[in-house]
């Protein structure tokens, strides 16, 4: 690539730990500044970019500038998911009534529209409503093919 | 270059683009951050802005087939013309960006492997130009949505497990519904943390080596088949806002050939605006 200025030189990479997030840290020159570049190794994302005159300059500025951006990004703790004990057996949809077997076998678009509607309501042997995670994995498990 | 035949269609080395820019090709540089560009880009170079330029400002969905031409058309591109995508956050947005121009049926397209990321690292060359290139005339083919999931490619996928494959790619913590985007500045409009039901969690950095670049197809196939994504299968991927997704499309239909494959460009960020759809929190089972 004949007559291309190199502007970038120095290039340094590391890996450190701050407030506990593991952040990847590029430093490099960028003509007369220096640019460092701050991302979480995991998800992976860019947190922020800044210049200075100097490389340590540039540097104490992009922790600074990351350790409160990802101040802002709260990792709470889900907890484990808990299966309810209930076994889907029949779907409930204004006024008719479907086994598993037989809402499987319903159109497709009939079956997105009546999840996405709100209206259906699922329900175990006693009568006792699942919550909707929990009848979609067993509605899910039961269009897996049986094991030969 | 890894001995496979699939690298040499769509992804190159860093060693190989003054190859591929002599052959004419345009590089691209797609971020979210205007930043980057102007701290060094790739000769020749012109910048995509993900956010502005290639996502329909109205809708947030892809661009219309008159705003892809426009786009190519302003930016001095050919339907033949080679073009080289790379950029920022390790090519999440290239991949989009690729993913989109092989929608409207541009075929002389790679991807930089590794990103500005890899290229800086390498120490190859990066100027501060912004080159001006003269207007073209662009006219693009009619979209092809075999590529692009719908809400209802979802639920199909999610009622047949045995042919389909619904791949959650962003990381273990959003996918549990423990954090809700990637990174400070770059949220990803979802209100609600989780995942789609029954997804399965193969977060896009498993594709990709400590510098960024792809790993070895010989890597990546046993890693999806560990998850049950055989190549029998058609695939649907999908994250928060469709950049990662598209990551995870690129090596699924690129660098592994499976022939079905699909990207949910819209992703949770839909998925949670769909009035009752089921989302789950929590590792999968």
């Amino acid at each position: 690539m004949p007559g291309v200025t190199t502007l970038i030189d120095q290039y340094e990479e590391h890996i450190r730990e701050v407030a506990g997030w593991k952040l990847q840290i590029a430093a490099y020159r960028l003509g007369d500044k220096y640019v460092c570049v701050v991302s979480n190794v995991d998800p992976g994302a860019t947190i922020c970019r800044v210049c200075a005159p100097t490389r340590e300059e540039a540097l104490r500025r992009g922790l600074e500038d990351a350790g409160s951006r990802l101040a802002q990004m709260e990792i709470s703790d889900a907890g484990p998911h808990k299966q309810e004990p209930k076994v889907l057996t029949t779907l409930k949809f204004k006024g008719s009534a479907y086994t598993v077997g037989e809402f499987i076998a319903l159109p497709l678009q009939s079956r997105m529209e009546f999840i996405l509607s709100g209206e259906l309501v699922y329900l175990d042997g006693n009568g006792a409503v699942l919550q909707a995670p929990d009848a979609m994995k067993q509605l899910h498990h039961a269009c897996q093919p049986l094991a030969a | 270059m890894p001995n496979h035949p699939f690298y040499s269609n769509s992804l190159v080395e860093c060693t190989e683009v003054e190859e591929l820019l002599n052959a004419g090709a345009r590089p691209v540089q797609i971020d979210i951050d205007p930043e980057a560009y102007d701290q060094g880009h790739l000769p020749g170079a012109i910048p995509w802005h993900w956010e502005t330029q290639l996502r329909n400002p109205e809708t947030q969905q892809i661009l219309t087939k008159v705003q892809f031409e426009e786009l190519m058309a302003a930016s001095g591109i050919e339907p033949d013309t080679k073009v080289l995508l790379y950029g920022d956050n390790n090519n999440w947005f290239a991949c989009w960006g690729f993913w989109l121009m092989k929608l409207y049926g541009h075929e002389n397209v790679w991807l930089l492997d590794g990103g500005l990321r890899k290229w800086l690292s390498s120490g190859c060359p990066v100027t501060d130009e912004k080159p001006v290139y003269q207007q073209t005339s662009y006219t693009a083919k009619e979209c092809d949505l075999s590529n692009k999931a719908t809400t209802e490619n979802i639920f199909g996928a999610f009622f047949d497990p045995a042919g389909q494959a619904l791949i959650d790619v962003r990381s273990s913590a959003e996918f549990e519904g423990r954090l809700r985007s990637p990174g400070a500045g770059m949220e990803a409009k979802c209100s609600i943390a989780g995942h789609i039901p029954n997804a399965i969690n193969i977060p896009w950095n498993l594709n990709c080596k400590a510098d960024g670049t792809f790993k070895d197809p010989d890597e990546l196939s046993p890693l999806y088949e560990s998850f049950g994504v055989t190549r029998d299968k058609s695939v649907i991927t999908y994250c928060a806002i469709g950049e990662r997704s598209s990551l995870g499309w690129f090596v699924l239909k690129y660098l592994l050939d499976y022939k079905v494959v699909m990207n949910y460009d819209q992703s949770m960020a839909q998925w949670c605006r769909l009035p009752n759809a089921p989302i789950e929190v929590g590792a999968a089972a």
